[in-house]
């Protein structure tokens, strides 16, 4: 799956934005070495931050959320699969079923950080029964019903 | 009587894995039904394996029920979708803000 053919022109799910007063390679650390990665996203952490490796992070409290890298590129871009990790393959969530793609951009001394996270299963707003109607559908496609 | 406020988000992807569960979705997406007419859409089932998904479904914040003389009628709920949904993005919310906080502290502190 090459990346940027993959998901250019699509909707992100989720896109949020973030300046640090960091550089790119500091705030890179901290998606690719596991004590790091626990200080912010959980409890524990383990990481495998190569293509094809694997992540495993669990919060307190809460799911624990599983991935493999797709795609690295230090310290600008970084792209992940992510899933819940006690989920099935025909359910929202599953391991595998969902993108993020991280981009860091320097901005003088700090970092602009980028998070797009894609299909994740959603309602549309203020269109219900076509929200229904596509989870079903992907649900359906999933688990091959 | 409505979904709780907060639902494991784990209980919203059980519940829309199963086949039967999603097809009872299906068909109170549009319609308010009664369970004995939900049940009837399943020949094969006994009715309280009926009750049964539905109760799952309504556990997850899926669908909403409203009491109807003697009769309860079953409504999909959208918003248990859109609770997952938040779920996630607070997630990055909060969680973005305690990795600038750590990149921020660790970038003072190598200087």
């Amino acid at each position: 799956m090459t990346d940027a053919a993959a998901t250019a022109g699509r909707t992100p799910t989720i896109e949020q934005t973030v300046n640090i007063a960091a550089s790119p390679a500091t705030v890179w650390s901290f998606w690719t070495e596991p004590e790091r990665l626990a200080e912010w996203w959980g409890s524990d952490a383990q990481v495998a931050a190569e293509p094809g490796g694997i992540y495993r992070v669990a919060m307190e409290s809460g799911p624990v959320m599983v991935g493999n890298f797709v795609e690295l590129d230090p310290p600008h871009r970084l792209v992940f699969t992510f899933g819940w990790d006690q989920n099935a393959p025909d359910e929202p969530m599953a391991p595998g079923s969902t993108r993020v793609e991280v981009t860091l951009t320097p901005d003088g001394d700090g970092t602009v950080l980028n998070l797009r996270h894609f299909d994740i299963p959603e309602t549309h707003a203020g269109d219900h029964r076509k929200g229904w109607e596509s989870i079903l559908t992907q649900l359906v496609a999933a688990s091959g019903a | 009587m409505n979904a709780p406020a907060q639902v494991p988000m784990d209980a919203v992807a059980h519940a829309l894995a199963d086949g039967t569960r999603r097809a009872l979705l299906r068909l109170i997406r549009d319609d308010e039904l009664p369970a004995g007419e939900l049940a009837a859409n399943f020949p094969t089932m006994s009715r309280p394996a009926v009750s049964q998904h539905l109760r799952v479904l309504q556990t997850a914040g899926l669908v909403s029920i409203r009491p109807d003389g003697n009769r309860r009628l079953y409504r999909a709920r959208s918003e248990g979708l859109t609770e997952m949904w938040n779920f996630i993005e607070e997630m990055w919310t909060d969680r973005l803000a305690k990795l600038k906080v750590a990149a921020e502290r660790t970038e003072r502190s190598s200087k």
